[in-house]
């Protein structure tokens, strides 16, 4: 009979500073995330000061919520997962330090792992049944990939951004809009009203036998755009802009997303990362993948950020598999997916 | 009562182990900022050596600045977590007090990290009744103003710190028969300092924890930021 | 001050790699222009320049990629940043003060926070399509010599 594995992840690669606890890869038993918390609690007698960007110095008290919520203690910790990159050099410096302490610590495993397998990993834990192989195509604010995922931990990196990530595209444009941060969602939800044929923005292709991305093009477009028609005199009607810029991207996305499934046959396409959460891309690769008989999974919106949880199932599977790390793992700030 | 003391603030990773007032063993390696590398396993190592686990360890001190952002970030991101795991007390020191701590002497003490630009993070100290006492405040200064503020107002001084190496001819210029630069064994921040003011700071007015303990980096003051804003 | 205009895209480009080819480590670049202007597109320019062979993308939401080339390649966009705190936070020093290339897209945020001796770049969008003003100013010998080498045209 297997024993449960529990494992206490922590994820802290850019802005969040999250901490879990999983059980078994796919089960989350808490899942606590920096910017989604209130700390009403008084840790040891001090009310900790969570302000904005010093949140990662709160990462012990994260570290003891994710424990409390999950109903453990350290001591039934079988092992330890911790984002080793890529991201921010002094953001992931405090979690695999802390990650590395505690290993040590309580004497169990240490597994640096991919941020970018992370948000893969996210759907195992919204979608129980879901196992490789499939294609996923991973997009939020820093990050724009397509895999080839043919196990648990092995992958291919098949296309990227030469650019622009999707998902700062969206911030970008809607910063030109005059909307407030973070603009993605907004975006998403004046496309619902707008017009996404009002404007023909440009579709990036790149090469034909690219599975690349580049938006940088596109972001120029619809600020040319905008500048011209202010020039004239004439209105901007925010809600066609955003519809058809977003009508832009998602084309891009979709398409070259089910022609790499296509073309590997893949029944399954997996979606991650911030920009899974916008439901005009959730619609249309849905339609597509109905076109095609392909499978369509995103995860929850909540999963779809950045958090510990993920991370917390990408160690598990490696683990398993028998990658674990030593207590010389390093911040890697450039890691690329490899297996 | 067994103590740990770290110190990740320069280059010189240092970690040591106290068992009441006996130094158990301390390591010290200057390592280009790869500490976020191997400074677990210079403790274990260290701890190994020792047959000691962490559970052994009673308290623990940690360098809270001024010093390297990133650096300090490895020492108090893995101290805090052990001493969660196994919730014991953590007093953060000042790495210019324990630079200071390492040397006894009975005239003035400078301690002097290096903030580049031609500028130190420093205070001045003084050992009094066995106490070490801080006579100026820990701040930033540019070396030709701490030169003449030493040279006007103190005397019989001693520094360290690898701001003082970096400046060592400066300041002997300067300074002259009044300066002595500390041996090379004292002039890096030793992890022995931090962990023995962790044990005679424990029962002090502590606001630190190990859910609250947080880098002191020392800032410009406003004065200064100003004076930064017109030249540039 | 130098001021550059810059026909065309390939134009733009070859500037961007001879400037790569020209700096050594130590040497920080604040990239200012508009939204659009082309700050990560000459960035890449100079990447090349520098021998670094990886994509270079926008740093805007993490805020330093790194590369290695010749030297290190650290690439900042402090366009997310609210203040100097947030700037300390990202142990900016040891960048800065590093024996690496710095380039900081939006550096006339941090204006009081970068080195005096540095090079600033500005690029503005010309008149024609595809043109490019690129206004260089800064202060130090490295900047000095790096005007000279760039005039030599």
């Amino acid at each position: 009979m297997k024993k449960d594995i529990l494992t206490l992840a922590i994820e802290t690669s850019c802005d969040e500073t999250s901490c879990a606890v999983i059980r078994n890869g796919r089960e989350v038993l808490s899942n606590i995330i920096s910017s989604q918390i209130e700390i009403h609690k008084k840790f040891g007698g001090v009310v900790p000061e969570v302000a904005s960007r010093k949140h990662i110095e709160n990462m012990n008290v994260i570290i003891q919520q994710a424990l409390d919520d999950g109903g453990i203690s350290f001591n039934d910790i079988d092992l330890i997962g911790v984002t080793q990159g890529p991201g921010l050099v002094g953001a992931l410096l405090v979690g695999i330090s802390s990650a590395k302490a505690i290993a040590y610590a309580l004497n169990k495993p240490l597994v640096g792992v991919n941020h970018i397998e992370g948000h893969i990993c996210a759907n195992y834990i919204d979608h129980k049944d879901l196992e490789p192989p499939f294609t996923c195509l991973i997009v939020s604010g820093g990050h724009t990939y397509l895999v080839q995922t043919e196990g648990y931990t092995q992958y291919e990196l098949i296309g990227r951004t030469r650019d622009d990530a999707a998902g700062e595209a969206f911030d970008k444009v809607a910063r030109a809009l005059g909307l407030s941060y973070p603009g993605g969602p907004l975006i998403d939800k004046l496309s619902k009203e707008g017009n996404p044929n009002a404007i023909d923005f440009p579709r990036v292709y790149l090469e034909p036998n690219s599975y690349d991305f580049s938006f940088s093009g596109l972001k120029t477009a619809v600020l040319n755009y905008l500048n011209q028609t202010k020039q004239k005199g004439e209105e901007i009607v925010v809600k066609d802009v955003a519809a058809s810029f977003q009508q832009a991207v998602i084309e891009v996305l979709v398409e070259k997303t089910i022609k790499l499934a296509k073309e590997r046959k893949s029944r399954k396409i997996v979606m991650a990362g911030g920009v899974a959460a916008n439901e005009g891309l959730r619609n249309l690769m849905e339609k597509r993948g109905r076109e095609e008989k392909i499978d369509i999974y995103y995860p929850s919106r909540i999963l779809c950020t950045d958090n510990a949880a993920m991370v917390g199932s990408a160690a598990y599977f490696n683990y398993i598999e028998g990658q674990v790390s030593d207590l010389y793992l390093n911040v890697e700030p450039n890691l690329e997916l490899k297996g | 009562m067994r103590v740990l003391g770290v110190d990740t603030s320069t280059m010189m990773a240092t970690c040591a182990v106290l068992d009441g007032e006996k130094l158990l063993g301390e390591y010290s390696l200057n390592q280009d900022m790869s500490h976020s590398e191997s400074l677990v396993p210079m403790i274990k190592e260290m701890l190994d050596s020792l047959n000691l686990q962490v559970s052994d360890i009673d308290l623990y001190g940690v360098s809270l600045g001024p010093g390297s952002f990133t650096g300090l970030r490895i020492g108090i991101a893995t101290v805090k977590s052990f001493a969660h795991v196994f919730n014991k007390p953590i007093i953060g020191v000042s790495t210019l007090e324990g630079l200071a701590f390492n040397l006894a002497h009975g005239g003035t003490i400078v301690p002097m990290i290096d903030a580049r630009r031609n500028r130190v993070y420093t205070g001045i100290y003084k050992w009094e009744k066995g106490r070490l006492i801080n006579i100026l405040k820990p701040s930033i200064k540019e070396m030709e103003e701490l030169l003449e503020l030493l040279n006007k107002d103190y005397d019989n001084i001693m520094v360290n710190g690898n701001g003082a190496l970096l400046h060592k001819e400066k300041i002997e210029d300067s300074l002259k028969g009044k300066v002595r630069l500390s041996p090379i064994s004292l002039n890096s921040c030793r992890a022995a300092s931090i962990a023995e003011l962790a044990l005679l700071n424990r029962h002090g007015e502590n606001q630190y924890n190990y859910y609250n303990l947080v880098p002191e980096y020392l800032r410009e003051s406003q004065a200064q930021r100003e004076l930064r804003k017109r030249e540039s | 001050m130098v001021r550059i205009v810059l026909k065309g895209l390939k134009e733009t480009k070859e500037f961007g790699e001879k400037l790569g080819g020209l700096l050594e480590g130590g040497d920080l670049l604040s990239l200012t222009g508009d939204l659009g202007a082309g700050k990560t597109t000459l960035t890449k320019s100079i990447g090349v320049g520098l021998g670094v062979s990886d994509y270079i993308t926008s740093p805007t939401f993490t805020l330093i990629n790194e590369y290695k080339g010749r030297v290190w390649l650290y690439h900042f966009d402090v366009y997310r940043l609210e203040d100097e705190e947030d700037l300390l936070d990202l142990g900016y020093e040891d960048y800065f003060y590093s024996n690496g290339v710095t380039i900081v897209e939006w550096g006339d945020k941090i204006e009081e926070i970068l080195p005096a001796n540095r090079i600033n770049i500005n690029i503005e969008k010309g008149k024609e399509l595809d043109e490019r003003i690129i206004t260089l100013s800064g202060q130090g010998d490295r900047y000095d010599k790096i005007v000279k080498e760039l005039n030599i045209n």
